[in-house]
């Protein structure tokens, strides 16, 4: 009886959480996964079309070509941003360093900065005719006539990528340096008197330490690197089709065109990539371990 | 026991508040109609009364609503304003599920045509409303009307375009600036270019007369064919001459090079190194005239094509149990009484022919200067082509402008441009034939 008691208080306090998620978060997964299914236009009521929005997008170049983007730019940003992040936290964790806060501070800045503000600064920062780019480059003699970064495939989304990576590098800063924090001191101490090097110390002791952090800094960068959305729609002056990822496509699908059935679809299907991305890495780190 | 009730009540209630919608304070409440409907000497009605819901995008519908309850003090109605591009996605949702629905709500003209022809908006010409369009540019009236020709939507504002020139920087570079001589300047494309010549060589590059050659598509899309009828694809092959034209003011570097709505596109109509912009009628609010240090500086001549640019369609939700209302509402705003208030209040220009007419020699805008505004309009909006729209005709138009923009940039030809297009086409609409 007592135990049925205490079980009742444990519902009743767990309710909340779980009655929120099945009406916020389940609900609407589960209901988009009905429209997947679907033709709706958000007017008239949903028509089953069965599997027909799967099998349009497995011809669908823009959505192939959107995927390619993500990637595109997402390498990057994440190449430069985790190395610069690593970089940064080892120098700050030297002890020797003066003024360590100010700077913590200052890289953790562009991360409270909203993206879209962010999209904006760096398009204007690039734009053809008035940047200040095109015009810094031409003060200083280095190019003849303004570039037009934004319609180089190469260009538009390496400027994005480092768009995102300045958004991010400080808050994968602060993550490498907690776990840099939380490395022994007696480590490196016994480091220093077996006669070891900086460099020595960086790659034998801390990186291996700290590689949990840079699993979860990786994973959680695939994620949110391959759901990129608004620093890109900011950028209006690009062809979109050099710069439209996966979830701005959705977007379009779903908010411009009001195809809500393939929208989902496109949905799902972001879902299934960023699965495998995340099983990909978490299998190359298990692998590693194992080895 | 008590506890074990009590419990069960405290989630009864946790559950309850999260699944019941709440009851909108805004939900339309019945109309008490004393009989039929009265129309007193201002166009109000005297014996209509009750509360009506407003949905709409635009802030100024606001005073609309001050103006007409002070007309029509029996009915109330309460104004929610939705800004921002999320208010489409907003009253599409709500007009399917019927929840919380206002009894009146307006539609943007870029996606009037999307909602048209849904049966969730009310058919206003069973209500009367052909006969209060009789005197409207047609092609305002045409904006409203569903496939089978019934009005569904009706607006209170032309939007006619034109070119917005700097003043200063005409007489300059131009010799003059007077509208009339200027739109007689400004009326073909050969025209245009040699203008263009003409600005660039004496300002030494540094003064264009075109912010960007994207100017044409948004002039000429109104006298080309509809891309899309019938649920097939068919490109006028008079677009070409527009391609060529685009083409020939990039290639000479005619233009600013500034992407339309951008930043710095809104520099230049301030600081003068433009001269002429293609703009519809309420595009006021890009001039930096604090203090008025802006007016008389703009002047209004006509481009090569009349045409219009955005206007605001207000239509009844046919499930509405005010609809005599809300019509009432609508009404109102056709009238020649509230238009003119309306111009002479907000500037906003008007959609009835006789407006124009009974103003035309009187009416200035401080920012116009002196000129006759409500001439140079007159002769755009009794010229406009009357098209009917549907869900593919002003986006089709977009995905063309974007198609031929992006393609002259990169240095397409016109066929490439067209390829380009009709994979934009493919993609969006899927359900389209295409031409080829």
């Amino acid at each position: 009886m007592y135990n049925k008691k205490r079980a009742l208080y444990g519902i009743s306090f767990i309710a909340p959480f779980f009655i929120v998620f099945a009406v916020f978060n389940l609900y609407p997964i589960l209901y988009s996964l009905y429209l997947s299914f679907t033709d709706w236009d958000g007017m008239n009521l949903p028509s089953f079309i069965g599997l027909r929005n799967y099998s349009r997008l497995i011809t669908d170049t823009y959505f192939y070509t959107s995927i390619f983007n993500t990637l595109f730019i997402w390498i990057c940003s994440i190449i430069p941003q985790i190395s610069l992040a690593l970089f940064l936290a080892i120098i700050l964790n030297q002890k020797a360093i003066k003024g360590r806060d100010f700077f913590r501070a200052l890289y953790f800045f562009p991360n409270i900065v909203t993206p879209v503000t962010i999209g904006v600064i760096f398009s204007l920062l690039f734009d053809w005719q008035t940047g200040t780019v095109n015009k810094m480059l031409l003060a200083l003699g280095i190019i003849d006539g303004n570039i037009n970064w934004m319609y180089s495939p190469f260009f538009s989304r390496l400027i994005i990528g480092l768009a995102i990576c300045w958004q991010w590098f400080g808050y994968n800063m602060l993550m490498f340096m907690a776990g840099l924090q939380s490395i022994s001191q007696e480590i490196y101490e016994a480091a220093y008197i077996d006669g070891a090097n900086q460099r020595q110390i960086a790659f034998k002791i801390t990186l291996p330490l700290i590689k949990p952090v840079i699993i979860f800094v990786l994973i959680t960068s695939i994620i949110g690197g391959l759901q990129i959305f608004d620093v890109p729609a900011m950028f209006r002056n690009a062809p979109q089709d050099l710069i439209r990822t996966m979830v701005m496509y959705l977007y379009e699908t779903g908010f411009t065109r009001y195809h809500f059935g393939y929208a989902s679809a496109i949905a799902y299907a972001i879902f299934i990539i960023i699965a495998v991305f995340s099983l990909i890495s978490l299998k190359i780190t298990n692998a590693n371990k194992e080895s | 026991m008590t506890k074990k009730i009590t419990l069960a009540l405290a989630i009864f209630v946790l559950i309850a508040s999260l699944l019941t919608g709440c009851k909108s304070a805004n939900e339309p409440q019945q109309s008490n109609q004393a009989g039929d409907q009265t129309n007193d000497q201002t166009g109000g009605s005297k014996e209509l009364s009750g509360e009506i819901v407003m949905w709409t995008y635009f802030d100024q519908v606001k005073w609309q609503a001050e103006s007409f309850m002070s007309k029509n003090p029996n009915i109330k109605v309460n104004v929610q304003v939705f800004p921002g591009d999320q208010y489409e996605n907003k009253i599409r949702m709500v007009l399917q599920s019927g929840q919380n629905a206002p009894d009146v709500f307006d539609l943007e003209e870029a996606y009037v045509g999307k909602f048209i022809d849904n049966p969730a908006l009310a058919d206003l010409s069973a209500m009367g409303a052909d006969k209060l369009l009789e005197d409207y540019a047609p092609y305002l009236v045409a904006l409203g009307k569903d496939k089978s020709g019934k009005i569904k939507a009706v607006t209170d504002n032309g939007s006619p375009g034109g070119f917005w020139y700097n003043r200063k920087s005409a007489k300059e570079y131009l010799g003059t600036d007077d509208p009339d001589k200027l739109s007689e300047m400004f009326s073909s494309w050969d025209s245009i270019i040699k203008l263009s010549q003409d600005v660039v060589q004496k300002s030494g590059g540094k003064v264009h007369l075109l912010a960007h050659f994207s100017d044409a598509i948004k002039i000429e899309a109104l006298s080309k064919k509809p891309f899309i009828e019938d649920s097939k694809l068919t490109i006028d092959p008079a677009w070409n001459d527009v391609l060529d034209t685009m083409r020939g003011i990039r290639s000479k570097n005619l233009d600013a090079k500034l992407d339309p709505w951008s930043p710095a596109w809104g520099a230049a109509i301030n600081d003068g190194s433009v001269i002429a912009w293609a703009m519809p009628s309420w595009a006021g609010f890009f001039i930096d005239n604090k203090d008025g240090k802006a007016n008389g500086t703009i002047g209004i001549a006509k481009a090569p094509k009349p045409y219009f640019e955005g206007a605001t369609m207000r239509a009844i939700y046919d499930k509405s149990p005010n609809k005599d209302l809300a019509f009432e509402f609508i009404k109102y705003f056709t009238t020649d009484e509230y238009q003119v208030e309306n111009l002479k209040e907000t500037g906003n220009i008007p959609a009835k022919l006789s407006v124009y007419k009974n103003n035309i020699d009187t009416y200035t805008d401080p920012l116009f200067g002196d000129q006759k505004i409500l001439k140079t309009y007159y002769d755009i909006i009794s010229q406009v082509p009357a098209h009917p729209v549907d869900r593919y005709y002003r986006d089709s138009i977009n995905l063309f402008g974007t198609a031929a923009s992006e393609g002259i940039t990169k240095g397409q030809t016109n066929e490439q441009i067209f390829n380009a297009f009709r994979e934009k086409i493919k993609n969006a609409y899927p359900e389209i034939e295409l031409d080829k």
